[in-house]
């Protein structure tokens, strides 16, 4: 009999309803959490969904991180709408090195609101790419 | 175009060379809701012992062209009331009583100054050796683009930050990144942006290979606002 995964498999997406939730909360933690998960929402989904649809093959670690990038901003994927995952890595940096105060206005600091819109777009496109022969 | 400071004046325009002030007006100008504008130059002259300056803007076309040239009239005067060596009434003058073809016509035939963008760039050594000299070609009509953005569509972009950027936690994945700091708020920046990717995908079009993957590799955007709400 297989025993319980430690971890069972996540489906990536799921990171933004978490994001959402944890974004009505007050507390500074909670908030830099759902900011780095909308990150890994849309990194992740994207990384997943590009390959399934041919598009790439990921290495499976932290290389796909400029890989994935790459592969957005290319003309027949999301073409330079694919610099948003840049904006949306480094916004999520900031909250994740930091543990200063954040305030609008600091270099790439963005508020949740956005970064968590910003994700949702992003898969929203990547969703919508065909796939490659 | 040639706006008259006083009817009787000899005096022989020139070009006002502080460029601080220049961006002061032009930000004040752009912020304006006729964004649809652009300063074309700014003179100034002597008379007797007073500075005067001058300035005139383009109003993009328009149904309500008639509109536009009042506000442009009411907003002038808004503008020069803390600026008392402004000329004020002749421009208002020049603008009431000159059909705004003509206006535009004359500006084609005698732009005397363009405002100049600033770029800054941090580190700018790591950049180029980064980007190569290709990669500096294409940085070169990326700002072009910025340029271009500003004085064709009026955009309210301040200054250019180039910044050499090193990810905190990616070895060796290093790249560009070019700040528009616009004189806006964060949302209305941000559709900029948006406007400026569909204009970089054009511009990519006419890149060659080599330079297409810099472009797509090595430089990113993002944009900083004077009135932050992101």
């Amino acid at each position: 009999m297989m025993s319980k995964p430690l971890y069972p498999m996540v489906e990536p997406t799921t990171y933004l309803e978490l994001a959402d939730e944890l974004s009505s909360r007050i507390e500074s933690a909670s908030r830099r959490t759902a900011a780095d998960r909308a990150y890994y929402a849309a990194f992740l989904t994207c990384r997943d969904r590009l390959a399934l649809k041919n598009y790439f093959t990921p290495y499976y670690d932290s290389r796909d991180h400029d890989y994935v990038q790459r592969t957005l901003r290319e003309p027949n994927v999301l073409g330079t709408y694919g610099n948003q995952e840049n904006r949306l890595r480094r916004a999520r940096n900031c909250t994740t090195y930091k543990t200063c105060d954040l305030n609008p206005g600091q270099t790439d600091v963005r508020s949740l609101d956005w970064m968590i819109r910003t994700a949702k777009e992003i898969i929203k496109r990547v969703d919508a790419l065909p796939t490659r022969l | 175009m040639v706006v008259q400071t006083r009817e009787s004046t000899s005096a022989k325009p020139y070009i006002l060379h502080d460029v601080d002030k220049r961006e002061k007006i032009y930000k004040r100008i752009s912020w304006q809701p006729f964004t649809a504008t652009k300063v074309d130059f700014i003179t100034t002259c002597m008379i007797g012992d007073r500075r005067w300056s001058s300035f005139v803007f383009e109003v993009k076309k328009s149904s309500v062209q008639s509109a536009y040239k009042q506000q442009a009239v009411h907003f002038i005067g808004k503008l020069l009331l803390d600026q008392e060596t402004f000329a004020w009434q002749p421009i208002a003058r020049y603008l009431e009583t000159t059909p705004l073809q003509e206006v535009a016509q004359v500006l084609q035939k005698s732009a005397i100054a363009t405002l100049r963008l600033k770029v800054d760039y941090e580190n700018r050594d790591l950049i180029e050796s980064l980007l190569g000299n290709q990669g500096k070609l294409v940085m070169e009509k990326v700002i072009a683009l910025v340029r271009d953005s500003i004085e064709r569509d009026g955009w309210p972009i301040t200054k250019v930050a180039v910044r050499y950027v090193k990810d905190p936690e990616i070895n060796h994945w290093q790249y560009a990144l070019v700040v528009l700091f616009f004189d806006s708020d964060f949302d209305s920046a941000d559709r900029y942006l948006h406007d400026f990717y569909a204009k970089l995908d054009i511009l990519g079009d006419t890149l060659n290979r080599q330079q297409q993957d810099i472009l797509r590799r090595m430089i990113f955007f993002d944009v900083e606002t004077a009135v932050p709400n992101g």
